[in-house]
Parts: structure tokens; C-alpha cells; sequence
């Protein structure tokens, strides 16, 4: 019944793809310019639940954004996007303001912008909602955690940005940015992080000797950003289409609990390296990033120290409009205790690692329209949310997906 | 894997099957406007021009870059000029839409579009084929 269910839409999305479609017309001049995207993808996994009850297969996993530019002179711009999404049951396709700023650009070499604004982590971090500007669909996990998404998605802020070139050593981009950051009241991270809490308030509750001072229950969790800060720089040597970039940022949030302040969470300083290179019909991009963070909640330091992630990915174009992605991605709970056996912390059954091989294509029916397809064969358990998984996880489990887009 | 999930996979190899290939070529020049003092340009500042790094001319004037988007002149130009699939050129254009970081050339569909516009523009720079070129736009050399 699913199947034939599942066979029946995804032939009518193959259908309207194959229609002719006019590329669409709306850089209306170099004033004004109207794009936008929508996407709708499917889910599924088997040993373990994935951002969403995707052991049963899911279909809530779109985005819908729509963008705006008004450029009033050479130096000055405006734009904003809007933003539509849900991926479980988180989004609930309500609209949100995706970025939205004001852009004055001095010289090439000078620019600031203001408003909500893109946070620059690493390559690809500023286009993480549009999975149709890259190659395979979900972004590699141990440097774009899809369940921190709130956390470095975008700031209210400024940033000084620009271009700064010579002829025989090549160009820099830089950015520089402070801002804070405004969390949505559902997000994943949001709903697990209070979920976690009841269940260490529970599990002092069932000690023999619990402590005295701890609530029995919270009702209600929050977070405030306090501060965040960082810069990001791209270096494009005189050389075809090799970039390098280093991206470095902080931040710190007071966590509360029933309006009550019971923590902190500070990125002490979360630095990435990146690389990417593209040769004929190859593109190779490869990041490494540690994040040393600190929590503590009621008093108790919950984890301080870095972490490890690094990932490669290997994308091969065989003609313009197909592509095969190859990635490998690591990520390490503790940078200096990589204790390779699994090991039970409390009552949910986890690793502190995550491997993750990936294979992934691409086909771009036109310039509008990207269909992919992707799975996933995964070692650890790390990143996952005991949230999503209450009766603990699987060691070995498996993710797949499949999208279509459509952007203007 | 789930099954409905392998049916999927399968029907997307079977469409990417029939995919076709462009195997294109022509002989691209730049073009300005005829008023322009410039006679060329190193390969780098072409590059940052069509990449929206550089955005004004020596003098300070903002350029006003329009892409070629014939298939076929496209394909060539981001091959022979810069360097990348049109693909990468697309997807680099679009993630600057996206991603607010700013606005991407004016695209036009043929060579008599992108004439006419750098005809009528002041600082303006495209692409055409070579054997399109004619008084009404003045070639720049890329040394």
C-alpha cells in the first residue's frame, strides 16, 4: 500500500519535472530582482530515528523561501528572504524572516552589512537551507549538525566584509562579524535540550541520596543568546579554482528553566578549515572543525573540551547536469577521549562517534529543476537525540533520501 | 533501506540513464562599451569581474556585467574564461542570490541582447561569440 503509494507521487513529480518549463524571467533589471525555491523530499531510515520519526518514512521535509533584492544606488542594497520549512515535525511551515539586511559596499575591499545575517561557518554553512545549490542533499553532519541548526544559522548583527586581491598572490575574502542570536521557540535542539534536563532531574530524583536543591520537573526551557562573534576567511590562490579558508566564531547562552536561570552553554571557540578544489569534472571539498564548548546546568559541568569533525567529499560531474558524490564524514564527541568501545552514559545507549559514508547524485532537469537522491551507511550513534530515540540506539544504521527542487 | 525508498532510487538511475551530454564549443571574446579607454584585462580581474569580487573599473566606475546565457557561449565562456563547468558558474550565481550576499550579473539570452546592453551601458562588460562582434561593442583582450 505505501509502496504503491510512494510509486504514485514520485511518478508525478517525474511527470511535472518533464514538462517544459520557460526559464523564468524575474531579474526585472539591475534594480529590483524577485527568486525564490521550494523543495519536498522523503525521509527514511532503519536502526535509528533521524532528525524525525524517519524509521517509519517521512514526507515532512520541505523548505519554501522566497527572496527580494532592491539595489537603491551602486553602493547600497536591500534584500530579505522568507522561509518556510518543516522537517518533522519542527517548522511547521511557518514563515520566518531567513536573512534580511542592508549592504553598503565602500570598495571591493569594504563593505558592511546589517540586519539578520548568514553566519560564515565554514564553505557552505550560509547556504544550508537550499540544498539545491549543492551537491548532495544534507550537508555533512559532523560540521553542519543539523539538530544546532538554530545555533548557526544566521545573527542579528553586522558585519564588515570584502575583497582584497593581488595579482600574483590572488584574492581574500573576509568577513568579520558580532551579533546575537534569536532563537525560535520549537526547534529540535530546543525540545531535546528539555527533555534531557527532565530526565537528569529524574534520574536524581530515583538516587539514593538526590539532591536537595533540584526541581523535580521542569516545565519549560529557554535559551538567550549572549553574545557571538567570529570571522571567516577564503583565500583563492593564483591558482584555478582552489580555495582555502579558515572560519572561527564564539558565542555563549544563558539557559533557563522555568524562568529561572540554570546554566550556560559557551562555545569557547569553534575554528574550521576548509579546503575545496575543483579539476575538469571533479570537486573535491574537505573541512576539519573543533568545537571546544562548555555546559553547565544546575552547577554541573555537562561536557567541556572539544570535539572532531572532518569530512571529505568527492563530487564527479559526468555531463552538465549529472553528478555522483562520494563523502566521508567523522565526528568525535571528545577530541581527547576517543575511547573506541561503546560505552552506556546513563540510560541511553551511545557511541561517542559518528562515521558516515554517503553516496549521493544529482540530476538538474533544467535550471530550474534538481532532483536528488542520496543514502547513507552510518557507524555510531553520536549526534543522534535521544529525544528521537528514547529506547537508545543502533550501533550500525542507515539513512536515505530523495528530493526535488524547483527555484526561480 | 526501505523499500518504497529503493523503488525511488531506482526510477532516478533509470531517468539519469537518458541524460543528455553537451560536448559545445565556441570562441568567446569580452565586449565593452565602445566608449571604454580599456583595450585589456588580465585573466584574474575577468575572473573577479564575473564573480562579483571586483565590482568597479580602475576609475572607480561600477561595472555592469551581463552573462551570456546562449547555451551554448555560456558553456564555452566558463570553460575557456573561468575556469569551471556551467554548472559551478550557475550554482555560484545562485548561492550569492540565496545566501544574501548579494545580486548576480543581469543575465540576457544572445549575443544581439548582450550588444545592445553594452552598447547602451556605460562601464559594462560581456561575453560574446567572436564572430558576433561588429562596431556597435569593442572587444577586450585578456592578456
Amino acid at each position: 500500500m505505501r509502496l504503491k503509494k510512494m510509486t504514485t507521487i514520485f511518478s508525478a513529480l517525474l511527470a511535472l519535472l518533464l514538462l517544459p518549463m520557460p526559464l523564468a524571467a524575474y531579474d526585472l533589471n539591475e534594480k529590483i530582482q524577485l527568486h525564490g525555491f521550494a523543495s519536498q523530499g522523503y525521509l527514511d531510515s532503519a536502526g535509528n530515528n533521524f532528525l524525525s520519526d524517519s524509521l517509519d518514512g517521512t514526507f515532512a521535509f520541505n523548505e519554501i523561501g522566497l527572496n527580494l533584492n532592491l539595489r537603491f544606488n551602486d553602493q547600497l542594497r536591500f534584500g530579505g528572504q522568507i522561509l518556510s520549512r518543516k522537517m518533522g515535525s519542527y517548522g511547521d511551515n511557518s514563515i520566518r524572516l531567513d536573512w534580511g539586511l542592508a549592504d553598503y559596499r565602500f570598495q571591493d575591499w569594504a563593505g558592511i552589512r546589517a540586519g539578520k545575517v548568514k553566519i560564515p561557518l565554514g564553505l557552505y554553512n550560509t547556504e544550508r537551507d537550499s540544498d539545491f545549490l549543492r551537491p548532495m542533499i544534507f550537508l555533512p553532519q559532523s560540521i553542519y549538525d543539523e539538530t544546532r541548526r538554530d545555533t548557526w544559522l544566521a545573527h542579528w548583527g553586522g558585519e564588515l566584509y570584502g575583497n582584497v586581491a593581488r595579482e600574483a598572490f590572488g584574492d581574500f575574502d573576509y568577513k568579520l562579524f558580532y551579533g546575537r542570536i534569536k532563537y525560535e521557540g520549537d526547534s529540535v535542539y530546543h525540545d531535546s535540550t528539555l527533555d534531557n534536563i527532565n530526565r537528569r532531574l529524574a534520574d536524581n530524583l530515583a538516587d539514593p541520596n538526590p539532591d536537595p536543591l533540584l526541581p523535580p520537573h521542569i516545565n519549560q526551557c529557554d535559551r538567550d543568546n549572549d553574545y557571538l562573534y567570529g570571522a571567516n576567511l577564503i583565500y583563492s590562490p593564483p591558482m584555478e579554482n582552489l580555495r582555502l579558508g579558515i572560519s572561527y566564531v564564539s558565542q555563549q547562552d544563558t539557559t533557563y528553566a522555568d524562568n529561572e536561570k540554570i546554566g550556560e552553554y559557551k562555545t569557547n571557540s569553534y575554528f574550521v578549515l576548509s579546503l575545496e578544489y575543483a579539476w575538469r569534472n571533479l570537486l573535491l571539498s574537505a573541512e576539519y572543525g573543533e568545537n571546544d564548548r562548555t555546559q553547565t546546568l544546575y552547577d554541573v559541568t555537562t561536557f567541556d573540551g572539544p570535539n572532531q569533525a572532518w569530512y571529505v567529499m568527492l563530487t564527479y560531474s559526468a555531463t552538465d547536469r549529472l553528478s555522483f558524490s562520494v563523502l566521508y564524514d567523522e565526528y568525535w564527541k571528545e577530541k581527547y577521549n576517543k575511547d573506541d568501545t561503546i560505552h552506556a552514559s546513563g540510560r541511553y545507549n551511545s557511541t561517542p562517534w559518528r562515521k558516515d559514508w554517503g553516496f549521493g547524485l544529482r540530476y538538474d532537469v533544467n535550471e530550474n529543476w534538481t532532483v536528488k537522491g542520496e543514502w547513507h551507511m552510518v557507524d555510531g550513534s553520536a549526534l543522534l537525540l535521544e529525544f528521537f530515540n528514547p529506547e537508545g540506539t543502533e550501533r550500525y544504521w542507515q539513512y536515505g533520501v530523495v528530493k526535488a527542487s524547483f527555484n526561480f | 533501506m526501505r523499500k518504497p525508498l529503493k523503488t525511488i532510487m531506482l526510477l532516478l538511475l533509470l531517468m539519469l540513464y537518458g541524460a543528455p551530454v553537451s560536448c559545445l564549443a565556441a570562441e568567446i571574446i569580452l565586449v565593452v562599451n565602445p566608449g571604454s579607454t580599456l583595450t585589456g584585462i588580465t585573466w584574474r580581474a575577468a575572473e573577479r569581474i564575473f564573480l562579483s569580487k571586483k565590482t568597479e573599473w580602475s576609475q572607480g566606475e561600477h561595472i555592469h556585467v551581463v552573462v551570456n546565457n546562449n547555451p551554448e557561449v555560456y558553456a564555452s565562456f566558463c570553460r575557456e574564461i573561468l575556469k569551471k563547468t556551467p554548472q559551478q558558474y550557475l550554482l555560484y550565481r545562485k548561492k550569492m542570490l540565496f545566501n544574501g550576499s548579494g545580486i548576480p550579473p543581469l543575465v540576457m539570452n544572445s549575443d544581439q541582447e548582450v550588444k545592445a546592453f553594452v552598447a547602451a551601458t556605460k562601464d559594462a562588460i560581456g561575453f560574446i561569440r567572436k564572430d558576433s562582434l561588429d562596431p556597435s561593442v569593442k572587444q577586450l583582450v585578456i592578456r
